[in-house]
């Protein structure tokens, strides 16, 4: 496997440590979480390789150009708008949680208006890179930030006040049925294979698929839903933790570097998976944009033989995210982010049916 | 004509840079001399109302430099409200910068405030994002105001005394309890383990503090004060401390013992998934410190047997006063927990069972040797 298709995958991971996966799956955590998470990594792998498998069919190209050269427009199109929405959403809800996560903790005092801008400028010049940038830049991102991760999350482990029986106690609570919000949660870590739809036009080689592969990314599914549900409740306890607005920032707080540059580790904590989240944010919506632009294509709209159509969509996607983060609440983004995971499964299985069918119709 | 439209781009470029300036004026910050540093909170009941409370907040006043300062510089604004985030928000006009949290390391609750109602007041901490989960929480006798308003004669400039009692990186003591503000809402919130907190006192002439005895809390009941020798055994079991003054006797030997490692295990034995009985095992390894008596080297198995009785003795009377209260600091309700599948009863069974326990603890001391002399 190219090593830039283990970025897609662990940027999504990592950068769902912080976000919303853990408020929901902790949400459940005494109604079935802890199945639910067991079935997303079996589950979540076997989608992993299945994606791979396919799209191994047709190296060099996105999933767009084959879907609009195999099957009818009034099938393609939806689909590709369907897949559209999910990426943006994924998108959206990072970007808006960061932004929620940001005013709480980093600069409560600098209104709202400000700090989105501040993202959805960065953002809004990221995405317009080229596909092969984004790649090298994710490199980049994950070579300076994932040992630092690293180094935090073993931390974590070896603090003496990490009180395992609490965690020991979570995993007592086994015995329940999967619960459907939490697994889809869950399941939404192994969404970043998902971005092959278009960047697979940059992979002209077949992918090796294997064992081995599938063993790495199934283990390192688990161990980073192991984190993300258990270490938060070893260190909030495991009757209050589903209190915590933003449990694993609140989990943080509660290490400290005694003779570090800086003491409380919540800083370099939210620094660090900042820098993760963002590159991960500018995967999916990079995604999102390309899928959009293979819809519409405003081919009247130039400027000197430049499209403006990108420009245009980057341009409505930062309105969006202004509007929404200054509208929703907390509990509405609770919500809206619980119903996204929610549709994961089904996004999974759209993709996957429609690249059989892809393939049956190009009989291959 | 190329060349100037690419002069051109230049100075539009120039341009926007130049403008850009005029955002960057005013960031969303305050300076940090428009800004006060509040280093402690203490808590007091209200002597004017009921269910209110007395706030004092410590602050740390800048200094121009460690050199020319002669001493600690604080200001104390006090103020009674019926809740904390009142009573906060009447003392930032008490003052005309901003009362900055974000430094805040030692939170003191007076101990009569620590029986009732303890979420109420908690919960302002932990909400307030800009208050450190890793700050230090004390209870305080007489007064929480008293305690912070202490300022002793070994205080230098920029080090707060108060702060250094706690955690390992000033004075290290396995008389003094250590607990942090995630850590004290998490034990007191769960059942199957109280939590702990010091306890600060003054010298009667207030000049030093001393911070020896602990109190474990529960919600709804009076809090029990661990003493000095509680307090160290508590560390012992919880936090692997270990310290100087391990007192061993037997006919005519008296021996002080110094402990390096300690390491301890328990469990819960269970019948048919109800408990039985705690079994805990204990593991020290150590020297002597101190002894009234000529000593020799090969009797050190000897002095292994006594140390280790003496140190049964001290481990058992302390866990049996606890359970005899009805209070479980060390968590074995939460190891309860941990043994058996979550069902509704889990909890209740325990509370029934947990007074009448027995409590079997084995100890193995083994002494490396006998210090510079025999």
């Amino acid at each position: 496997m190219s090593r830039f298709l283990y970025y897609l995958i662990f940027l999504t991971m990592i950068s769902n440590i912080v976000a919303s996966v853990p408020k929901i799956l902790l949400f459940e955590s005494k109604t079935g979480a802890i199945p639910s998470m067991f079935a997303a990594v079996i589950i979540g792998t076997i989608f992993v390789f299945i994606l791979v498998k396919l799209f191994n069919a047709f190296p060099g190209k996105s999933f767009p150009d084959m879907l609009k050269q195999y099957t009818p427009k009034w099938f393609a199109y939806p689909v590709l708008f369907y897949l559209f929405l999910c990426w943006f959403g994924a998108g959206l809800i990072t970007l808006i949680t960061y932004v929620f996560l940001f005013i709480t903790f980093f600069a409560p005092e600098t209104s709202i208006v400000i700090t989105t801008l501040a993202f959805v400028l960065v953002i809004s010049f990221g995405i317009l890179m080229k596909s092969r940038s984004m790649l090298y830049m994710a490199e980049i991102v994950l070579v300076l930030f994932v040992p630092l991760i690293f180094f935090l999350l073993i931390k974590f482990y070896v603090n003496p006040k990490l009180d395992w029986d609490f965690i020991k106690i979570a995993m007592m609570h086994i015995n329940h049925v999967p619960s459907y919000w939490a697994f889809g949660a869950a399941l939404y870590i192994f969404m970043g294979i998902a971005d092959l739809v278009i960047f697979n036009e940059l992979f002209t080689k077949k992918h090796k698929m294997g064992w081995k592969q599938v063993l790495v990314i199934g283990l390192s599914g688990a161990a980073i839903l192991f984190t993300t549900f258990f270490v938060p409740i070893g260190y909030n306890g495991v009757e209050q933790i589903a209190e915590l607005t933003f449990p694993w920032i609140s989990t943080s707080d509660s290490i400290r570097m005694k003779y570090g540059l800086i003491e409380r580790v919540i800083f370099i904590f939210i620094l660090a998976f900042l820098g993760i989240a963002f590159v991960s944010l500018l995967l999916h919506w990079h995604v999102a944009l390309k899928l959009l632009e293979s819809i519409f294509q405003f081919k009247r709209l130039k400027w000197k033989d430049k499209m403006l159509a990108p420009y245009i969509f980057v341009v409505i996607f930062g309105i969006i995210s202004l509007v929404l983060t200054r509208k929703l609440t907390q509990y509405q983004l609770f919500s809206l982010s619980n119903y996204f995971f929610g549709s994961i499964p089904i996004f999974f299985v759209v993709l996957i049916s429609s690249l059989v069918l892809v393939k049956r119709r190009a009989k291959l | 004509m190329k060349r100037r439209f690419k002069s051109f781009k230049v100075i539009v470029v120039v341009a926007i840079y130049f403008s850009c300036v005029s955002i960057l004026a005013g960031c969303g910050f305050k300076d940090i001399d428009k800004r006060v540093f509040v280093t402690g909170i203490g808590v007091d009941p209200s002597e004017k109302e009921k269910g209110g409370y007395k706030i004092t907040l410590k602050l740390s006043l800048p200094v121009a430099s460690i050199k020319s300062s002669t001493g600690p510089n604080y200001e104390y604004l006090v103020y009674e409200g019926e809740t904390l985030a009142e009573a906060i928000r009447i003392l930032e006009t008490h003052t005309d910068k901003v009362l900055e949290f974000g430094h805040t390391k030692m939170i003191v609750i007076n101990e009569g405030l620590l029986q009732e109602n303890i979420k109420d007041f908690m919960d302002y901490f932990v909400r307030r994002s800009d208050i450190q989960l890793i700050a230090w929480v004390a209870a305080a006798k007489p007064s929480a105001e008293s305690i912070l308003r202490v300022e002793p004669a070994a205080e230098s400039a920029v080090s707060s005394t108060l702060i250094n009692f706690f955690g390992t990186s000033g004075t290290d003591s396995p008389f003094i309890t250590s607990t942090f503000l995630y850590e004290f809402r998490r034990n007191m919130l769960s059942d199957g383990i109280d939590a702990v907190v010091p306890l600060v006192e003054a010298s009667e002439d207030r000049k030093e503090l001393i911070v020896n005895k602990s109190l474990v809390v529960k919600e709804e009941t009076k809090p029990l004060e661990l003493d000095a020798e509680e307090s160290k055994y508590y560390n012992t079991i919880v936090n692997g401390m270990s310290g100087f003054s391990y007192k061993a006797e037997s006919d005519d030997l008296k021996l002080i013992l110094n402990m390096e490692r300690t390491k301890i295990h328990y469990k819960i034995i269970m019948v048919d998934e109800k408990p039985t009985s705690i079994n805990m095992n204990v593991k020290m390894v150590g020297v002597i410190g101190q002894s009234n008596k000529n000593l020799s080297l090969k009797d050190l198995k000897e002095y292994d047997q006594i140390a280790s009785k003496a140190v049964k003795k001290k481990i058992i009377d302390f866990l049996t006063t606890v359970q005899k209260e009805n209070f479980d600091p060390i968590g074995f309700g939460l190891r309860y927990r941990s043994m058996v599948l979550y069902n509704k009863n889990t909890i209740s069974e325990w509370r029934k069972a947990y007074p009448d326990l027995p409590i079997d603890v084995s100890v193995d001391v083994e002494l490396k040797g006998t210090g510079a002399i025999e």
